[in-house]
C-alpha cells in the first residue's frame, strides 16, 4: 500500500508538473501579449514598456519560464493583470466557492442519480424505466448553461424563490451575522449547485442502473429472493449496498466534470469561484491567473484521481495485483 | 425499411419541387457549401429511388442483414430520425431557408413570427430561423470532423498502447496527463488567446484534445482482444501485422468506436456551444448557437425566444445523437441492458 501510494504521489506530482509546463508554453505561444493585444491604444508605449517589464515579457522566455518555476517552488503564484493583486489571493477567495459549488453539485448529483437508478432498475424495462431513461438522457444532452438561464428565469424571476446570482447579496451580505450570512450563502447556493448537480447527475443514474442490473443477476439476490426477504430488505442491504461500492469511486471522475461545468454554471450564476476568475481571466489575457487556475485544476483532478483509487482499494481490496 | 424508402423519395421530390429555383440558382451561384447543399438536395430523391429500386439480391447483402437490428428499438428509431433531421437540416440549410443569417435589417427588429421570419427575427432584424439553422450547420461543421479526429487518433494510439507493448507505459502517461487537463480550461485558454480563430483550426483543437479517452477505451477493448482465440489463429496463421489489424482486431474495435464517436458528437457540441456562450471559439457574423444565446440572455425576461430556440436546437441536436448513440450500443451488443 505505501509503495503503490509513494508511486502514485510521484506520478501525480508529474502530472501536474507537466501541465504547467503546457499552460505555460501554450500561453506564450499564442500570438501577442497581454500589452499588445488588449491595451487601450491611448496608453503611451513607454507604459506598456514598463509594465511588460514589469511582468518580465521582455525576457527570453527559457527565462521566464525559469523565473516561473521558482517562484512557484515558493508559492509565488505572481501579480494578476487585471487586478494587480497576487493572483494567490484572488484564488483563496474564489477557491472555497468553487469547493462549496462542488459540494453541493455533488449532494444532488448522488442523491438524484442513485435514487432514479435504483428506481429505474427494480423497474426494469417497465414504463417508469423509460420514462426515467428520457429524463436522464435529456439532462445529459442539455446545455448546463442554458438549464441554469431557464432556471434563472422561472424559479428566481417569475417565481421568486432563489437569488438570481452572485455568493451573496451584495447589500447585506457582509452586515449580517456569522450564522444568517451561512443561510444566505446556502440560499444563493441552491440554483448552482441544483444544475450543475442534476446535469451531472445524469451520469451517475446510467452507471447506478447498470450496475444495479448487474448485481440483480448474481446468485446470492436470488438466494435473498428465495429467502423470502422482503423486497425492500434485498432491494436496500443485498442489492444497493454492492451496487453503491462502485459509484463511490465515480468521485473521482467527477473532479474534472463539475470543474469543467462549474465555468459555464459560475458564470451564468455569477457565482465568484475558480471557473468564474478563469472566464473573467480569459477576457483580459491574465496569463498569471490562468497558469495558475489550470494548474490547480489539473491538482484538484489527479488528486481527485488519486483519492478515488485509495477507497477504491479499501472497497474492493482484489484490486491490489493489478 | 420500404417505408422509411418511400419516405425520404417524397420529402425529396417535395424538396425539389418546392425549391427548385433556389437549388438552380445555388448551383450556379453559390459558394462551394452552397453548391455541395444544392447537390445534396438533387441527389436525395435520386438516392432514395435507387434504394427503392436496389436488386434484391444486393438488398439482402446488407440492409436486411444489418439493418433491422439497427431500427428496431423505438429509442434508436426516433434517433436515427432525429439526427437524420438535424444533419439534413443543417446541410440543406441554404436551400430549405432563402433569407441571408447575416443581413441585418433594423426595420424589423424583434419581429414576432410570421410567414415571412417563421422564428420572428432578433434585435438586428436578421431571420431567427436562418440564423438557427446556420448556427446548427457550423456546430456540426465542427463537431463531425473534430470527432473523426479524436478517433483516428485515439484509435492509432490506443492499438498502439496495446500491442506494442513496450510503447504502453509512456503512451498511457500521455493520456494520464490529457486527462488530468480540464479540456474546457484548456480549450477556453486557447481559443481566448488565438482572438480569431478559424473554424479549421477550432476543429483541429476539439480533435486533438478529444482523443484521450478514446485511447483508454481502445486500448482496453484491444487488450481483451489480444488473448482471444481469432487473434491466437491470426499468428498462428502468420499473417502480417497489418492484415491482423484492417481484418481481426479493427472490426472487432468498430462496435465500441462507433458508439463512442456518436456520443461524442453531442458532448462537442456541448463543449463548443457553451465556450461560444462564454464569447470565444466561432467569430461573430457566423451564426453561432452559443452565441445566439449569450446575446438572448439579456433579453430573457423580455424576449425569451432569443435564447429559448438555439438553446432547444442544442438539446434536440445532442439528444438525437445521444439516442443513436444507446440504439447503436445496445445494436452492436445484444446482450447490454
Amino acid at each position: 500500500m505505501i509503495r503503490f501510494l509513494a508511486i502514485r504521489l510521484v506520478q501525480a506530482v508529474a502530472i501536474v508538473f507537466l501541465v504547467v509546463t503546457a499552460t505555460f508554453f501554450l500561453i506564450r505561444l499564442a500570438p501577442g501579449d497581454p500589452y499588445t493585444t488588449v491595451t487601450d491604444r491611448h496608453v503611451p508605449p513607454e507604459v506598456v514598456d514598463y509594465n511588460r517589464h514589469l511582468f518580465g515579457f521582455d525576457q527570453p522566455i527559457a527565462r521566464q519560464y525559469v523565473t516561473y518555476l521558482r517562484r512557484l517552488s515558493h508559492g509565488d503564484l505572481g501579480l494578476s493583470h487585471r487586478t494587480f493583486r497576487p493572483v494567490a489571493e484572488r484564488i483563496r477567495g474564489a477557491l472555497p466557492n468553487t469547493i462549496l459549488l462542488g459540494f453541493g453539485a455533488l449532494l444532488v448529483n448522488f442523491a438524484f442519480g442513485i435514487a432514479v437508478g435504483a428506481v429505474q432498475a427494480a423497474r426494469y424495462d417497465q414504463r417508469l424505466d423509460h420514462l426515467l431513461s428520457l429524463v436522464t438522457l435529456t439532462l445529459f444532452s442539455i446545455p448546463a448553461f442554458w438549464l441554469g438561464l431557464l432556471a434563472i428565469d422561472l424559479l428566481a424571476v417569475n417565481l421568486g424563490w432563489f437569488p438570481t446570482g452572485g455568493t451573496m447579496d451584495v447589500v447585506t451580505g457582509d452586515l449580517l451575522p456569522f450564522g444568517r450570512q451561512l443561510l444566505q450563502r446556502l440560499h444563493h447556493l441552491v440554483l448552482p449547485a441544483l444544475t450543475l448537480g442534476l446535469v451531472s447527475g445524469a451520469w451517475t443514474a446510467r452507471y447506478m442502473r447498470a450496475e444495479m442490473l448487474d448485481v440483480l443477476a448474481r446468485d446470492y439476490v436470488r438466494t435473498a429472493w428465495a429467502k423470502g426477504l422482503p423486497p425492500r430488505r434485498v432491494v436496500i442491504h443485498h442489492i444497493a449496498r454492492t451496487a453503491l461500492m462502485p459509484i463511490v469511486t465515480l468521485f473521482g471522475m467527477f473532479v474534472p466534470v463539475l470543474l469543467s461545468g462549474a465555468v459555464f454554471i459560475e458564470y451564468v450564476f455569477a457565482w465568484h469561484g475558480l471557473g468564474w476568475e478563469a472566464a473573467k481571466a480569459v477576457e483580459t489575457y491574465d496569463y498569471p491567473m490562468i497558469t495558475a487556475l489550470t494548474t490547480l485544476t489539473a491538482a484538484m483532478v489527479v488528486l481527485g484521481n488519486l483519492v478515488a483509487d485509495i477507497l477504491y482499494r479499501i472497497a474492493d481490496p482484489r484490486t491490489v495485483s493489478s | 425499411m420500404r417505408r422509411w424508402k418511400w419516405t425520404a423519395f417524397a420529402l425529396g421530390i417535395g424538396l425539389l419541387a418546392w425549391r427548385w429555383s433556389r437549388i438552380l440558382e445555388l448551383l450556379t451561384r453559390g459558394s462551394p457549401l452552397d453548391r455541395l447543399a444544392a447537390s445534396v438536395a438533387l441527389a436525395l430523391p435520386l438516392f432514395a429511388a435507387g434504394a427503392l429500386a436496389m436488386p434484391l439480391e444486393i438488398r439482402n447483402r446488407w440492409v436486411v442483414r444489418v439493418a433491422p437490428r439497427l431500427v428496431g428499438g423505438r429509442a434508436m428509431t426516433l434517433g436515427l430520425v432525429l439526427s437524420g433531421v438535424v444533419c439534413a437540416a443543417a446541410v440543406l440549410a441554404p436551400v430549405l431557408i432563402t433569407r441571408d443569417p447575416v443581413a441585418i435589417d433594423l426595420a424589423h427588429r424583434l419581429a414576432p413570427p410570421s410567414w415571412a421570419h417563421p422564428l420572428g427575427t432578433d434585435l438586428a432584424g436578421r431571420d431567427q430561423l436562418s440564423r438557427v439553422l446556420h448556427g446548427l450547420r457550423t456546430s456540426l461543421a465542427i463537431a463531425l470532423p473534430a470527432v473523426f479526429i479524436a478517433i483516428v487518433i485515439g484509435t492509432a494510439m490506443g492499438t498502439t498502447a496495446a500491442f506494442l507493448r513496450r510503447l504502453d507505459g509512456v503512451l498511457m502517461r500521455v493520456v494520464d496527463v490529457g486527462m488530468a487537463f480540464p479540456r474546457v480550461f484548456l480549450l477556453l485558454v486557447l481559443f481566448a488567446f488565438w482572438r480569431t480563430i478559424s473554424i479549421g483550426a477550432m476543429t483541429l483543437i476539439l480533435g486533438l484534445t478529444g482523443w484521450f479517452h478514446v485511447t483508454r477505451l481502445v486500448r482496453a477493448e484491444a487488450l481483451a482482444m489480444r488473448d482471444t482465440e481469432f487473434m491466437l489463429a491470426a499468428r498462428a496463421l502468420g499473417l502480417p501485422a497489418w492484415r491482423k489489424f484492417t481484418r481481426h482486431v479493427l472490426p472487432n474495435l468498430a462496435a465500441p468506436i462507433i458508439v463512442t464517436a456518436t456520443l461524442g458528437i453531442g458532448n462537442v457540441i456541448l463543449i463548443e456551444s457553451g465556450l461560444a456562450y462564454l464569447g470565444v471559439g466561432v467569430s461573430a457574423p457566423t451564426p453561432s448557437l452559443g452565441r445566439m444565446i449569450n446575446v438572448g440572455q439579456t433579453y430573457l425576461f423580455t424576449e425569451p425566444a432569443l435564447a429559448v430556440v438555439p438553446g432547444v436546437t442544442i438539446l434536440v441536436t445532442v439528444i438525437a445523437f445521444s439516442l443513436l448513440g444507446d440504439g447503436l450500443h445496445h445494436a452492436l451488443n445484444p446482450r447490454s441492458r
